[in-house]
Formats: structure tokens, sequence, C-alpha cells
């Protein structure tokens, strides 16, 4: 049954733990039991997933992401990757990102300005292997819209959900919302990279953290 | 009798230790031994997958051009790294939190790119190495090379064997790690070679004894004989679990790596291309429910920052808080009505939620300076009582926006590195 999970003050003061006692459900051991199993359906295995971010580097006065640059025909040239390892127990990856629509520095010199272009983005999850070998896609997932007008503030992006939840998203990002979770059941362990696959935006932040398997 | 840590973890919902319930075992449906054997994998494996250090940079910021005479740094408009002909140095830096004085192997890998000049395609010959060292306060302890290889081209190259870290015994609660790009001596004049991203990982631990959190707390293995079915529960377990449980909850976090260096090599007050760049925010989003901040009072952050100035003081201000603007709640991001919150960050200006990190004037040696702050987080009536992970609050810097983000702030922009993490 969920139950909200305890704060971890709550676990019983060392010294309360000094006797042994059967298990029925009045001690304290069993109390630490139900603690213990609280804390680690509910907090800890997100937690140990960790969490990645990127941020990138202005430089010549074009900022964010490597993989925003485009040829002048509306062709990217470049993609990015953040790479990163799997937990054995990892279902799916969770990720975030804001992105801006201004100051970009088109290959051809043109500056695209916010609100003149909508955006199809893509994210894709893949095995990251050694130089020269192939990768295998995971997972992958389409996500974009139009973009509000701004200049001065970042416009944000973030699609999530869990396993169990409703699907929620960032407003602005505009049609498309939809799920925002990479599958990555049976990957558990393995080195991977999440790729971005972007036109017309500027990715300033991403942040992603891994779902582990649903409590029992 | 053996200490288990499973392949993947099962969870024992709560229920099962409920008041007179019989202690199951190895049977199916097991809730004490599955209780330790997750206690044991977490043990082993948390903080050591997701990132210790991730970081991409926009394409050739962290990279290095022959022209012909020095391996310059690019785009740092014609200035060589700063040491003369013949220097090929190019650094980021990070620091990363220790997780145990068991962890000590960092694997690390690069995706190397390498080009003919201008051109688009892969440098088909070998075109340089990134070195990742460890560099304790004796200097360089570890050192691991990767070559990048013409046969391979473009793509991750990925140490052999983990970096070796070996900072614990000094006490210093972090390791500091150093990712140094070196080009070829055969790359021809206007060959270049960039690293756009980098990652490493601490290894998980594949045998478990007991062993010892930053805070000195330890980490008992939990045994399977002890956890059998119908077997007495002994007060040394009960303690055990706790213990561990605690010193679990304190276990640091890497929650921000940035390094904005190009081309860095001693004098951050003469060369603006060589500093962490200022102009916009800079952050990771903090889930808060149910990971990290909700179950607990406050968060902790710590910043370490490298950097420094010839010519005067200069200061980095942490500060926290929900969003900055432009991600201010109910409008153009995730609604309140939408997010179960729990419970959130307190936002404040001034006061108690912001720190200081001073970086005198150096004359020209740039240092690790740090700061810590502790997040305080308050209940959030009713919406406490509803799961989902969909809140996020926000670590990073933000010139501009400081008084409303979970930010550490680049008041000025001689540093070159932050590295925050969280507990």
């Amino acid at each position: 049954m969920a139950q909200v999970p305890r704060r971890w003050t709550e676990l019983p003061h060392p010294n309360t733990l000094g006797v042994a006692r059967p298990v029925d459900g009045a001690g304290v051991c069993p109390t630490l039991a139900m603690d213990a199993a609280h804390l680690l359906g509910w907090r800890m295995r997100p937690a140990c997933g960790g969490v990645f971010e990127q941020q990138w580097r202005e430089s010549d006065g074009r900022r964010g992401f490597p993989g925003n640059v485009e040829d002048g025909a509306g062709n990217k040239v470049e993609v990015s990757r953040l790479g990163f390892r799997l937990t054995p127990a990892a279902v799916a990856v969770w990720f975030a990102i804001d992105y801006s629509c201004s100051d970009i520095i088109e290959a051809t010199g043109a500056t695209t300005r916010p609100g003149s272009q909508s955006i199809e983005s893509e994210a894709i999850l893949r095995t990251r292997v050694a130089a020269g070998s192939a990768s295998t896609v995971i997972d992958r997932v389409v996500f974009g819209g139009s973009l509000v007008p701004s200049v001065s503030t970042w416009v944000p992006y973030e699609g999530q959900r869990t396993l169990a939840m409703p699907v929620v998203t960032r407003a602005q990002a505009g049609p498309g919302d939809g799920p925002r979770l990479l599958n990555c059941e049976g990957y558990g362990g393995q080195d991977v990279e999440l790729v971005f696959d972007v036109a017309h935006v500027q990715v300033l932040n991403v942040s992603a953290w891994e779902l582990w398997t649903p409590e029992v | 009798m053996a200490v288990t840590i499973p392949a993947t973890p099962t969870f024992p919902d709560a229920e099962r230790f409920g008041s007179g319930l019989p202690v199951l075992g190895t049977a199916t449906g097991a809730g004490w031994q599955n209780l330790g054997q997750a206690i044991n994998y977490l043990n082993a494996y948390l903080g050591t997958f997701g990132p210790a250090i991730d970081q991409g940079w926009t394409s050739y910021a962290v990279s290095g051009i022959n022209d012909g005479t020095d391996f310059r740094a690019t785009p740092g408009g014609g200035s060589n790294n700063g040491a003369g002909s013949g220097n090929n140095n190019v650094y980021v830096r990070y620091r990363i939190p220790w997780l145990t004085d068991l962890h000590t192997d960092l694997d690390v890998a690069c995706y190397m790119v390498a080009r003919a000049g201008a051109s688009s395609s892969p440098l088909a010959k070998d075109a340089g190495t990134f070195t990742a060292r460890c560099v304790t306060s004796g200097g360089v302890s570890a050192t691991q090379v990767v070559a990048h290889a013409s046969a391979s081209g473009d793509g991750w190259y990925q140490t052999s064997t983990p970096l070796a870290l070996t900072e614990w015994s000094s006490g210093a609660g972090f390791a500091q790690v150093e990712i140094q790009l070196t080009h070829d001596a055969g790359l021809a004049a206007g060959d270049l070679i960039s690293i756009e991203s980098v990652c490493a990982e601490w290894a998980p631990l594949s045998a478990l004894s007991v062993h010892i959190a930053a805070n000195g707390s330890r980490y008992i293995p939990l045994d399977d004989g002890e956890l059998d079915a119908d077997a007495a529960l002994s007060a040394d377990l009960a303690s055990y679990i706790r213990e561990t449980l605690h010193a679990l909850s304190e276990r640091p976090r890497s929650l921000f790596q940035w390094s904005g260096i190009y081309g860095w090599a001693g004098n951050p007050g003469t060369d603006t291309s060589r500093r962490v760049a200022d102009r916009f925010p800079r952050y990771v989003h903090l889930p808060m429910h149910p990971h990290g901040l909700l179950d607990r009072g406050d968060y902790e952050l710590t910043a370490h920052v490298y950097g420094g100035d010839n010519t005067a003081d200069r200061q980095i201000v942490i500060q926290h808080g929900n969003h900055p603007t432009g991600l201010s709640r109910g409008t153009d991001e995730i609604g309140s009505s939408q997010i179960p919150t729990g419970r959130e960050i307190v936002n404040r200006a001034t006061g108690p939620n912001q720190t200081v990190i001073a970086i005198p004037q150096d004359a020209g040696n740039p240092d690790w300076y740090t700061g810590t702050l502790q997040v305080p987080i308050e209940s959030q009536s009713e919406r406490s009582r509803v799961r989902g992970p969909y809140y996020s609050a926000r670590v990073g810097f933000n010139v501009a926006d400081f008084d409303r983000s979970a930010v550490a702030v680049a008041d000025d922009p001689f540093a070159q590195s932050v590295s925050i993490w969280g507990r």
C-alpha cells in the first residue's frame, strides 16, 4: 500500500535497538523495517539513479548546445550527447531540458528569433560504445512545439512521466507533448548516451534521472 | 551465510513488516531478506551510476589547434594557452564528492573529435590524447591516458582501467579530477582536436565490507543468514540497518559539474576567453519528490569554485530558491495545480539561504574555494500527500536572477570551474 515516506529523522534512535526481540509488529525492529522499506521504496531508488546536468558555454557570441548549428538550409550539422551509465535496475530515463530560441546565429549569419520558429527535436537514448563501433538505439522521443516569443528569458520545456503517473509536461513547449520518458528496460548496467538532435533552438540545460523498477 | 548484492534489488512492501506477520526470509515474498539485499545494493551502487562528472560543450570549446607553432586553444581569439611555444595544455577541472572509503575507481570517458582544418569529416590520423588524472594535495596521484585512434575516428574513448583516486585518505571528502587534452605531434597546421563531452562514474562495489561515509558513519553489510526465515532479529542487525540507512541518506550526490575552460593556463584576469561565461543561468533540475529534498529537513549544498583574479578580491554568491525568471510556477511551466510538490524550497533573497565564497586576489594563481548552504525544505499543505516526482528545484549559478533561483551566482566571471553537490 502506498504510504508517504517517513523522514530519515524518524528512524529509531540507536539506543532503542538494544535488545533482540521477535517480530511481532509492536517492537522497534518491525518499525525499523517498515521505515526502511518506505525509505528504500520511495526515496532511494531515484536517488541512486542520480542526475546529470549539462550546461554549455558561451563562445563567439553563440550560446548553447553543440548541435544547434545549421548549415543554412535547415540541416542540422551536429548533434549533442551526454554519456552516462545506467544502473542495473534502471527501466526508464526521465529528462528535462531548458532551451532558448534567442540569439541563435546560424551558419549563414542569420539570427533566429523567438516566435519565428517551431521546433521538432529528438532525444535519443542509445548505447555508448567505443569510437568506431555502431551503437544501438534504445529509445527515442520527439518533442517540440512553437516557441513562445521571448528574447531575454529562457523558454522552459520539461517532459516528465513516471511509470504509474499521468503525463505531465511543461506548457510552453506546445503541441506534441507526451511522455518524455525513454524506456531503457533490458539495458541496465550499460554505458549509454543521451543524444539531442535539435533544430532552431539552443539547449541550455539538461537534467536527467533514471527510474527503477516499480515497487512491489 | 553470504552478503548478497542482488543484480537488481527487490524492494519489499512496508506492509510485509506489519504486526503479527511471520518473518519471511527466503520464501517467495520474502521481506527481511529482500530488505537486507536492497540495502546492500544501495550500499554498493548508490552514487556510482549517475555520473560524478557529466558535461558537454559547444563545439570546439574544449579544443586545441595546431597553428604551425603552438597547440592553441580555440576559439581563443588567437591567444595561445598561456605558456608559450610548444605548450599543449587544455584543461578542465572538477571536484567530486567521495562516496565512501571503498570507492576509489573512477571510469572516465570523453567524446573526442579530430578535424583537418575546417573540414567536417573526421581526421584520419592519430590526433592526440586526453589525460584523466587525480590531483591531491601532494600532486598528481593517478593518471590515465587515452589516445584518439585514427582508425576509430570521432567517438567515445574510455580509460581502459579506472582512474584510481586516493584523496580519501587525506580526509578531504572530495576527489579532484583534471582532464587534459593534448594534441599529437603529427598533426598538420590547422588540424584540430576537441573534446565535446566528458563523463565519469564511480565503479560500483563488487563486494561489501564495513566501510565509512564521509561523515564518519558506517556501512555495514547485511548477511543473508541473519535475515533468514524465522531467524531471530538481533540487536546488532537492527543497529546495522539503522546505521547503514543513515549513512546512505547522507551520501552526497554530484549535482552540478561545470568547467568552462579552454586554454586555461594561469592568468584568468587577462584573457576573457578563459573564464566561466556569466550571461545565462546554469543550473541543474533537482528533483524534489520523491527523491532528494522531500523527506528530510534541510538539504545541504556544497559548492567548489576554481578561479581567481590578478587585481581584486572576488566573490561567488550561492543562493537557492524555486525558479529563475521565466520559470515561475503556474503559467509557463509545470503548474502547481498539476504538480504535487510535497515540500518546496523557501525563497529568501538574503539571510541564511545565502552564502558567499570569497575568492581573494591571487596574482595569477587560481585556486579552489568552497562554501556550503543549507536549503530548508518546508511542508506544503495537502499536496505533500500526493505522489509524483515532478517538481524540480534548481541548483546552479546565475547572474541575472539570483534572487529567485536555486543558484550559486557568479557575480564576477573569474571562475573557471564550479562543482556543486548535495545531500
